[in-house]
């Protein structure tokens, strides 16, 4: 008897927890859905509309005409102009992503490590930057690298130029404008990767025979890696879709994906290459995520 | 010939570190003196300076002022990889991205020693740890005994100069802590490392250590062998520090010669016991718990000094039954005994404490 009652009393226990578990997914399901919606009338259906437009076709005059063709992705894939412009692209990211790393290394190593009591103010420090929109920004970087700039009226008010160097309007004073402004994150996300170093270990390297050298090539390199790679992918995403530096600071001689897609929709009105070469920009860069993603999991190990 | 006249394997001289923004000494005037072979504890309560010196010996902290010697050679102007010394860090230090096998490999490669050599002489060291199968593994895949035996493996496969212990055992569980104590003991008497092993635990200082130097306040208040620290405390400290003691009031103290003491107490009447040197002034006696007597009721044992107390309370641990007892002068002694099912007493129970004259030990007051 006593048997049967504590049975039946775990089977309604077990059903209550069940129907508690039930509950407590649906109210997480819930919870997820605002969300999802967000996600979906922002992202999914933009992403959907650029998509369709990218199949549609454009008219001599520049009107739209509603099909489905692939003919603007012949055109983009098909025009030389259009492969340097990835090129273009590509370049921009690789040569910002390096030299933000490069330059936020040392400086994401002294916040991690500093035990200074100002060590939160001088983390926000490095990250006030952020405060100030990239436009102002790149204007600032217009008044220092431009023929008239700070840096070219001292070096030439000096005597040691008598043409400015050409640091605006090209591919150099474009990076060196995105590298600062795209630095702050590479520093957040070097900071964050960083934990993984114990002061410790370098001790015990140290006691091992390790000369500070030594030390940081064996050890304090290795364990940052993490980081340094989640820093270089944000710098390299963010720079590859940059639109307003390279299209201020390039002076229309800097054409990658995204000043090109600008200048199809808001010039030619050629609305099906705009959204091809977005899509083009999606896919290929995504794609070149998605490998270095995949090759820094192995490494890791 | 000047080496000879050095027999010390590792010698401390002065040793100092004041912090920056203290006043205070973490180490003040430290002087110690470690025999080849030997396995050194520096036991004290946190904050002491046991660590601070540890890592001055390594040279992972530069003295405020004193020399160390090792083999005679002043090495405190050596930098930390040029010490040729092994350190086992409290938290291990394995580095996580290598393998167990080129964690201990690490010492040798960066000690250039021949690559012909160093698969052999890591495997060697791994086996004497008992972890050769294991090294393929990442640090992350091993349990915390396992990690201690490859940190270890790692800092004695570079026959280190001196082997350094930071608290190696703190992070392993009770039953864990034993078996490696003797494991430790074992590969470090059979390396013949002189070995600084740094520790909070008393039990593991006198049951590893060929001398204990106990620091309080940056001070070393005695250094000595384990018993002698145990029977023959120097100070009050050291009494209280390592294993239990009671401290009875003495009224007064005469002698001294041999460390040989005549002390006069109003409950337990005049003895001569054994004492640190040069006790002058205030005195208190170490009586340990286990060594004092307590009998039910009437008879006085004849020559001991004997005193009356009342059982306050009682504990009771299985193998030992513990009583606090007061004294007619109303302090408290405390008596272990070990259990038997016959003779309680309980609390309220009138009783004789008694203690034999050359159980007790004389300490300076203060």
């Amino acid at each position: 008897m006593t048997a049967t009652h504590t049975n039946t009393e775990l089977i309604s226990v077990g059903m209550k927890s069940n129907r508690a578990r039930n509950r407590s997914r649906l109210s997480a399901y819930g919870l997820v859905l605002p969300g999802v919606i967000g996600l979906f009338v922002s992202f999914l259906v933009p992403l959907f509309v650029m998509i369709r437009m990218s199949l549609n076709e454009n008219g001599s005059g520049g009107q739209l005409i509603e099909t489905f063709t692939l003919a603007s992705y012949s055109k983009a894939l098909s025009d030389p102009f259009y492969w340097e412009v990835v090129g273009n692209t590509l370049m921009l990211g690789l040569v910002c992503g390096l030299s933000a790393v490069v330059l936020s290394y040392p400086i994401a190593l002294f916040l991690t490590r500093t035990t200074s009591r100002w060590k939160g103010v001088l983390i926000a420090l490095a990250i006030a930057p952020l405060l100030t929109s990239a436009v102002a920004r790149t204007f600032g970087w217009m008044a220092i690298l431009g023929d008239q700039g700070v840096i070219n009226a001292a070096l030439m008010n000096m005597g040691l130029l008598s043409t400015p160097l050409r640091l605006s309007n090209n591919f150099l004073g474009t990076s060196i404008a995105l590298v600062e402004i795209l630095m702050p994150y590479a520093i957040l996300a070097m900071i964050s990767g960083f934990g993984r170093i114990n002061s410790s270990l370098e001790e015990a390297a140290g006691s091992l025979g390790a000369s500070k050298v030594k030390v940081f090539l064996r050890v304090t390199l290795p364990l940052s890696l993490p980081g340094v790679f989640t820093g270089f992918l944000l710098v390299f995403v963010l720079a590859v879709s940059s639109f307003v530096t390279p299209k201020l600071l390039g002076g229309g001689r800097v054409f990658i994906l995204a000043t090109e897609v600008y200048s199809e929709a808001t010039q030619t009105l050629n609305w099906p290459l705009a959204s091809a070469l977005s899509v083009i920009l999606l896919v290929v860069f995504g794609a070149i995520v998605a490998v270095y993603q995949r090759l820094i999991k192995r490494f890791e190990g | 010939m000047t080496e000879q006249l050095d027999p010390e394997y590792l010698s401390i001289r002065n040793l100092q570190k004041t912090y920056p923004k203290t006043t205070a000494p973490a180490v003040n005037d430290v002087n110690l003196d470690v025999q080849q072979g030997d396995l050194v504890a520096l036991l004290g309560p946190s904050g002491c300076g046991k660590t601070t010196t540890l890592r001055m010996v390594a040279g992972l902290l530069e003295p405020t002022s004193g020399e160390i010697y090792v083999n005679g050679k002043d090495v405190v102007s050596t930098p930390v990889h040029k010490r040729g010394m092994g350190m086992v860090f409290q938290s291990y230090a394995l580095f996580p991205h290598l393998t167990v096998e080129e964690n201990v490999a690490f010492g040798l490669q960066m000690h250039k020693v021949p690559r012909a050599q160093v698969a052999p002489r890591t495997a060697e060291a791994l086996d004497k740890v008992q972890l050769g199968h294991l090294k393929a593994r990442k640090p992350s895949e091993l349990s915390g005994g396992q990690q201690q035996r490859v940190a270890l493996a790692r800092a004695l496969v570079i026959h280190p100069t001196l082997l350094l212990l930071d608290e190696p055992l703190s992070n392993l569980d009770a039953k864990l802590r034993e078996a490696m104590r003797r494991e430790i003991r074992n590969i470090q008497q059979e390396s013949g490392t002189t070995t600084l092993f740094v520790t909070h635990d008393q039990d593991e200082a006198l049951d590893m250590a060929d001398r204990i130097a106990i620091l309080n306040n940056g001070v070393i208040e005695q250094y000595d062998r384990p018993t002698a620290i145990y029977e023959s405390p120097a100070t009050k400290f050291v009494a209280n520090f390592v294993g239990k003691a009671n401290f009875l009031e003495v009224g007064s103290v005469s002698g001294g010669a041999g460390g040989s003491y005549q002390v006069q107490s109003d409950l337990f009447g005049s003895f001569a016991v054994g004492g640190a040197s040069g006790i002058a002034g205030e005195a208190s006696l170490v009586v340990r718990p286990h060594r004092v007597s307590v009998e039910a009721g009437g008879d006085r044992l004849g020559s001991l000094p004997t005193a009356r107390a009342r059982v306050i309370a009682s504990s009771y641990t299985g193998n030992v039954r513990s009583y606090d007892l007061r004294l007619d002068s109303g302090q408290v002694m405390r008596a272990d005994k070990l259990s038997s099912p016959q003779d309680e007493l309980s609390i309220g129970d009138e009783a004789y404490v008694s203690f034999e004259p050359s159980d007790a030990h004389l300490v300076p007051e203060g």
